[in-house]
């Protein structure tokens, strides 16, 4: 009678173990399948009409976000910090997904909010530093402030000494699908294995 | 190529002479000058500034003789806005240490006096507490050693 009771304490302690444990990892660790670093939006948003230039000056609009998954990031190319970093960040995780068997990683498209300086050809150098993958684009003000506007990306130019002017912006990462659609974001501080994981999650759920 | 070698040769000696002894109130270590990228003639150094007395430092200002203009700066991010703050004059508390690192201060070089490319010397001009000054030098890195 009294090692029955034992054994059925201990079983119970043990089950309580157990069943502890399994709770704990998967109310930390989440569903697999569901992204875990960026916001998906719960309704895609349509793009409004813009016309930019990319790096060869050819026009880059709606039309060239259609057909593929794109990353916009909106920087410039006199920004020493961030904006390479992001840069670098994304290409390494393209690399990273390439290399895990995956046939296609979306479009990095970084977006000047600087037209001032960036030029085609200033972009054109600029972004073959980031190997394949990576389209610089750049254009009027009036056109960026257009699509800039339907993201909700700021952007603000501060002045400097000796004209070494920066551009505040936001360092958002924005997801467009293949329907050219804004269907979700990555919020700063970016990290490569946050991109690495649910970037291909988010490709391949739509 | 020759005065390449001997202009190096200096380069080091005036940074040995220069450098400060054992015991030294300001210390940096861990400097990492980037290659400009390609269409740039600025970069972004991160290092770490160690205050190792018991006073506090100010830094005051930082140059280097490869570019017209160095500026310690923070890039905050805030509401996912990225802004670049100037920091200078910087305190560095007492037997505190100071990071800059991508995201956070840098150390902003632009308007460089010659193509910055990886491998080429460069020196850093630390001034401090008004008259001290510490030079440190490094070559250029390449870009593919950023920090993940």
């Amino acid at each position: 009678m009294h090692l029955s009771r034992l054994i059925l304490v201990f079983g119970l302690v043990i089950t309580a173990f157990v069943g502890g444990t399994l709770f704990m990892t998967l109310a930390f660790q989440g569903p697999r399948d569901q992204p875990q670093h960026a916001t998906i939006l719960p309704q895609a948003g349509t793009l409004p009409q813009f016309s930019l230039l990319d790096q060869d000056g050819a026009e880059f609009n709606n039309e060239s976000l259609h057909g593929q998954w794109s990353l916009l990031f909106f920087g410039f190319t006199h920004c020493p910090d961030i904006c390479p970093a992001t840069l670098q960040q994304l290409a390494i995780a393209r690399s990273r997904v390439l290399q895990g068997g995956a046939a296609d990683f979306p479009n990095i498209v970084l977006i000047s909010v600087d037209p001032e300086r960036d030029t085609p050809d200033v972009m054109a150098e600029y972004i073959a530093h980031f190997g394949d993958g990576v389209t610089g684009v750049t254009g009027s003000l009036t056109e960026l402030r257009t699509l800039t506007a339907a993201l909700g990306i700021f952007f603000e130019k501060s002045d400097g000494e000796n004209g070494d002017y920066a551009v505040g912006h936001s360092a958002a990462v924005i997801v467009i699908n293949k329907n050219a659609e804004f269907h979700a974001l990555f919020s700063a501080p970016h990290n490569i294995d946050h991109f690495v994981s649910d970037i291909p999650l988010i490709t391949e759920s739509s | 190529m020759t005065s390449r070698f001997f202009g190096t040769l200096v380069l080091y000696l005036l940074v040995i002479a220069c450098s400060p002894p054992a015991g030294a109130p300001l210390t940096i270590s861990n400097l990492v000058v980037f290659e400009a990228l390609p269409g740039t003639n600025m970069t972004a150094a991160y290092l770490t500034l160690a205050n190792n007395s018991d006073q506090p430092i100010t830094i005051d200002n930082v140059t280097s003789p490869q570019f017209a203009r160095v500026q310690m700066h923070e890039t905050v991010i805030q509401d996912d806005v990225a802004r670049m703050l100037a920091l200078a004059p910087l305190i560095v508390e007492r037997h505190t240490s100071v990071h800059f690192e991508p995201g956070g201060k840098h150390l902003m070089m632009s308007a460089a006096t010659k193509e910055t490319v990886a491998g080429m010397p460069v020196t850093v001009e630390f001034h401090y507490d008004s008259n001290g000054l510490l030079i440190v030098a490094t070559t250029v890195s390449s870009r593919d050693n950023l920090p993940e």
